[in-house]
């Protein structure tokens, strides 16, 4: 069975999927009547609309072509690296201050460019030091950690 | 008459030193806090509000409603810049401004953006001067089933803010109005989705979504591109729009000037549809509607103006009754309250140098913003020019830190990373986002008066369509839902014909 | 001890005052010891003190706390700093204080609902308000006032409660939402009344005033201070309040308890830290907040946002926590309130 359109196909599975979990994990709560709505109503119509509705474009995608409907290829270079990047900053901030983390986002998030050079990601992580040190810790004066920990805020 | 001595008065107050200097540093301040993506006008109103108590209340609503107004026009700047939408009313100007920017136009959209709010800054200051009395008196019409109509309204037309498939816009709409479900139900105190996660139980927030699928996966498509072609193209032409790109923003920001003034006396969130509301209209109205999603200026001149009038006329129910419309408008009635002013229809009378004098500052703020941002549109641009591979890590940085600040919590930065994912796949699959948004914004408060509705008319249903204001907003949207899916009916009806033949 | 007693031993020296020298150093180190808590106190605060504020910036919880961190740096010659961390109605940053060593410079603003309230409904409260806190200082009390509808035909709450119960399940209430005080302070009100109105949720009193006007909403238990300009404009009327007395802001307003003996209804705000903190920090903070209370510049702007300082020892705060907790426990038992 050719997939005609692949973007639409895998769209509406991705529909269909997101519809089926929204509703089947909304049974957890009260239904009501349609009178006294319960917490579960909303979600449990809106959820099976979009299954169904997710159905429909699948099969679309199955049956008809369309046009540019082939998927462009992942990259999962970038993405693991800029997601990652940013993960780093999160994971980092709190123990190893605002200075630590703002290098890993940087540099991390650089190496996933194909045109990464080390002397371009330290030059960017000193100038965007400096900036956010002046706008947000001096200029907003946010209470976010700067340096680690253990040196003591 | 009445009105031209009440301005008079106002003026009279604004144009002092210290009100004037206080409005400067207000929109100054806003604008900034606009510009950095996540850190939005209540933090920084948090803290500036001890700042204020020494001032004359006048001088401290001033300033606060300057940072309010003038955070709109920062963002408006970052959404056309970079695709990120700092608050919900600057979504759709990315859309069409971030595609304008990257066809080299961004100091045309900049442009557009200013003026067209500049110009329904001034339209609504008159507006709310002169019939505060009646908007209200209209505001009051509208109760729960109302609210809930206008947004079904306001959906349909949430359809039309996808280019693409109609059929994969509605899905994505409902994808939004579930994700909005997350978070505690108002009705029942239930935590819906929330996975005893504790960060879950308010839902997701607004930032981390929008900034995640619009700006974080837009990134990451960038920087795929293996081809080295830079993002904005390098043929930055004119700052200044050319007079046919004037002649297609002017009717576009009269008609959001309008339809913004009107939503935004609505207390129940009016103000949030004004600028799709718009976007909506200008794209059915375009001699050329395929130019939408690629760059149409009518696309960022309609909904900038309509959401500066909804901003701004979004004051009355503020200053007329005490109700605010929106978290930034409660801090300024508990900044009035600390100043001992209590808003309601007595301030008129009480304290007419305060009331009038804040309308005055509102256009005398709206004009410093105008002479701020349009030379800073020369700078921006500059940016933009900046290679890509050293723009977008200081992007992220900003995003991350604006992100961070919201809630001082990592939890934040790691949703938003979330929907980054999310979004890049959104983006392969050619799922348009922006309907997704709408959905998220409208979606909970359609189901919150669904069921006060409901509640009220003691499980009668029929009360929609009893109610005239209610089964008019109906009535609407079903002659949308027709004017909507007719130009898709036709095409489909085409492509039958020719696979018949 | 043993290497003093060697060093001791390793001089020669008769017995006797080889003795004497041990008893002396043992002295000295209890004293020493002895007088560590006091160098304890005499230090504290050593360095800046964070108040952990568990709601969203510029709420009236947060205002009242940015001016008591204001005074509080002032008195005790050291920084003590906001630091926002809302969510989950309160309990996010409330668990943070709650895991936090309890050294004395992590505090935190609560209220009724994060420390009452909110862990009576919720049973996956990741914390014992009671068990996990040590209570600081009561600070203000935050009474609710009942209002109504300009279309309701009652000028007094015994008039009221007569309407009430001529048509019950005719009326409806407005709440800021499910679980919240104003939601039970309407259910003890219909409890010690005997009659029922039908509750309807919002997000917030604020969107209940529209439908208020246009005659929808019947009844709102609402804070004082956002009720006032709508009672000014005559078009809503207060028929009571929730305290026991009368609130400054609202002398002509008798007490709900006037026609319904016992009822009360205050949310109160108060400091805690973690538990376990040492007394010498308590009595320091405590004395020192008590003191702001009766700064009369943070008074009046307590009372601007329609809050009465209240004051008092550590130990009258956790009696009044103990107290508030059993009242609601024994409402939401009765009238099975649940947050599903």
């Amino acid at each position: 069975m050719k997939i005609r359109n692949p973007k639409n196909f895998w769209s509406g599975v991705m529909f269909l999927a997101l519809g089926l979990f929204f509703a089947l994990f909304a049974q957890n709560y009260d239904m009501g009547t349609a009178q006294r709505m319960g917490p579960a109503y909303f979600p449990t119509v809106l959820g099976a609309l979009l299954a169904l509705l997710g159905l429909g474009i699948a099969i679309g995608g199955l049956a008809r072509e369309g046009h540019d409907g082939r998927i462009e290829k992942f990259h999962f270079g970038p993405i693991a690296w800029i997601i990652g990047a940013i993960v780093a900053f999160g994971v980092l901030l709190r123990p190893a201050g605002l200075v630590v983390a703002l290098v890993a986002l940087v540099v991390i998030s650089m190496i996933g460019s194909h045109e990464f050079r080390w002397k371009e990601a330290i030059a960017v992580s000193v100038v965007m030091g400096v900036i956010v040190y002046l706008v947000f810790i001096y200029g907003l004066k946010l209470t976010i950690p700067v340096w680690p920990a253990f040196i003591g805020n | 008459m009445d009105l031209i001595n009440h301005l008079a008065l106002g003026f009279a107050t604004a144009l002092t030193l210290q009100n004037l200097l206080y409005c400067f540093v207000g929109v100054l301040v806003g604008t900034l806090i606009g510009v950095l993506p996540g850190i939005g006008p209540i933090a920084t109103l948090a803290m500036l509000l001890p700042t204020t108590y020494a001032l004359p209340p006048t001088s401290a609503l001033i300033m606060l409603a300057g940072i309010y107004y003038g955070a709109q026009y920062g963002g408006s700047t970052t959404a056309i810049l970079v695709n990120l939408p700092g608050e919900s009313s600057s979504v759709v100007t990315c859309i069409d401004g971030y595609q304008m920017a990257r066809k080299g136009r961004a100091g045309a959209a900049l442009a557009v953006a200013a003026l067209g709010s500049f110009f329904a800054g001034t339209v609504s200051t008159v507006v709310v001067a002169a019939l505060a009395g009646p908007m209200v008196e209209f505001a009051f019409k509208f109760g729960p089933a109302e609210y809930f109509s206008l947004m079904v309204l306001g959906l349909i037309g949430a359809v039309v803010l996808a280019s693409g498939s109609l059929v994969k816009a509605i899905a994505m709409i409902l994808l939004g109005l579930l994700l909005g479900l997350v978070g505690t139900d108002v009705n029942s105190g239930v935590a819906r989705f929330s996975f005893d996660v504790p960060e879950l139980t308010d839902g997701i927030g607004f930032v981390a979504i929008a900034m995640g699928v619009f700006g974080f996966a837009e990134i990451i498509a960038n920087v795929e591109k293996r081809e080295h072609r830079e993002v904005f193209t390098d043929r930055v032409g004119r700052l200044w729009p050319s007079k046919d790109e004037f002649r297609k923003a002017a009717p576009a920001a009269v008609r959001g000037t309008l339809l913004g003034s009107i939503l935004g006396v609505l207390p129940g969130g009016g103000a949030l549809l004004a600028s799709f509301a718009s976007y909506t209209v200008e794209k059915k109205v375009a001699k050329d509607p395929s130019e939408f999603g690629k760059g149409a200026v009518a696309g960022v001149a309609g909904p900038e103006s309509a959401n500066n009038a909804g901003a701004q006329t979004s004051f009355i129910p503020m200053l007329t009754l005490g109700i605010p419309p929106n978290a930034v408008m409660a801090l300024m009635i508990g900044a009035m309250t600390i100043h001992n002013i209590q808003p309601g229809p007595q301030v008129m009378a009480n304290n007419p140098a305060l009331f009038w004098g804040l309308i005055a500052s509102m256009w005398i703020g709206n004009l410093m913003l105008v002479i701020l941002n349009l030379p800073l549109i020369g700078l921006w641009v500059q940016l933009l020019k900046v290679p890509y591979r050293w723009l977008y890590p200081a992007i992220l940085v900003f995003c991350c830190i604006g992100v961070y600040s919201i809630n001082n919590n990592t939890f934040d930065v790691y949703m938003t990373a979330a929907f980054g994912v999310v979004g890049y796949v959104f983006y392969k699959l050619r799922c348009e986002p922006a309907p997704l948004l709408l959905g998220f914004i409208l979606g909970p408060m359609m189901e919150e008066n669904l069921r006060r509705a409901m509640l009220l008319s003691r499980g009668d249903p029929t009360t929609f369509f009893t109610r005239p204001l209610s089964l008019a907003l109906l009535l609407m949207a079903a002659a949308l839902l027709v004017i909507v899916a007719l130009p898709a009916i036709k095409a489909k009806r085409e492509e039958a014909f020719h696979e018949v033949d | 001890m043993k290497s003093t007693e060697r060093i001791a031993d390793c001089g020669s020296k008769p017995n006797g005052e080889r003795r004497i020298a041990a008893a002396a150093k043992r002295f000295a180190v209890t004293l020493l010891l002895a007088l560590a808590p006091l160098a304890v106190l005499a230090q504290y605060p050593a360095k800046p003190i964070r108040l952990v504020v568990p709601f969203p910036p510029a709420g009236a919880t947060d205002i009242v706390s940015r001016e008591l961190a204001r005074h509080l740096s002032e008195r005790l010659k050291q920084q003590v700093i906001v630091d926002n961390r809302p969510g989950a109605g309160g309990a996010l940053g409330s668990d943070i204080v709650a895991k936090s060593p309890p050294d004395g410079y992590t505090i935190q603003m609560a209220t009724s609902s994060t420390h009452a309230i909110g862990p009576l409904l919720n049973p996956k409260t990741p914390y014992d308000p009671r068990g996990d806190f040590t209570p600081i200082a009561h600070v203000a009390n935050s009474p609710n006032v009942l209002l109504v509808a300009p279309n309701v035909p009652a000028n007094s709450v015994k008039e009221l409660v007569e309407l009430l119960k001529r048509s019950p399940g005719r009326y409806n209430y407005g709440s800021s939402g499910n679980g919240t005080i104003v939601h039970l302070t309407s259910e003890l009100f219909k409890a010690m009344t005997g009659t029922y109105v039908v509750h309807i949720p919002y997000r917030g009193t604020a969107l209940v005033i529209p439908d208020m006007l246009s005659g929808q909403i019947h009844l709102l238990f609402d804070n004082i201070a956002s009720a006032l300009p709508h009672l000014k404009d005559g078009k809503l009327r207060a028929l009571g309040v929730t305290s026991r007395e009368r609130s400054p802001l609202l002398p002509d307003v008798p007490p709900v308890a006037q026609a319904v003996p016992g009822f009360e209804s205050v949310t109160w705000f108060g400091v805690f830290g973690p538990k376990g903190l040492p007394p010498e920090v308590v009595q320091r903070l405590n004395g020192e907040i008590n003191a702001v209370l009766k700064s009369p510049e943070f008074v009046e702007r307590l009372r601007a946002l329609g809050y009465e300082p209240a004051g008092g020892s550590p130990q009258d705060f956790a009696a009044l926590l103990a107290r508030d907790t059993d009242k609601w426990a024994k409402l939401i038992r009765e009238r099975k309130i649940t947050a599903e």
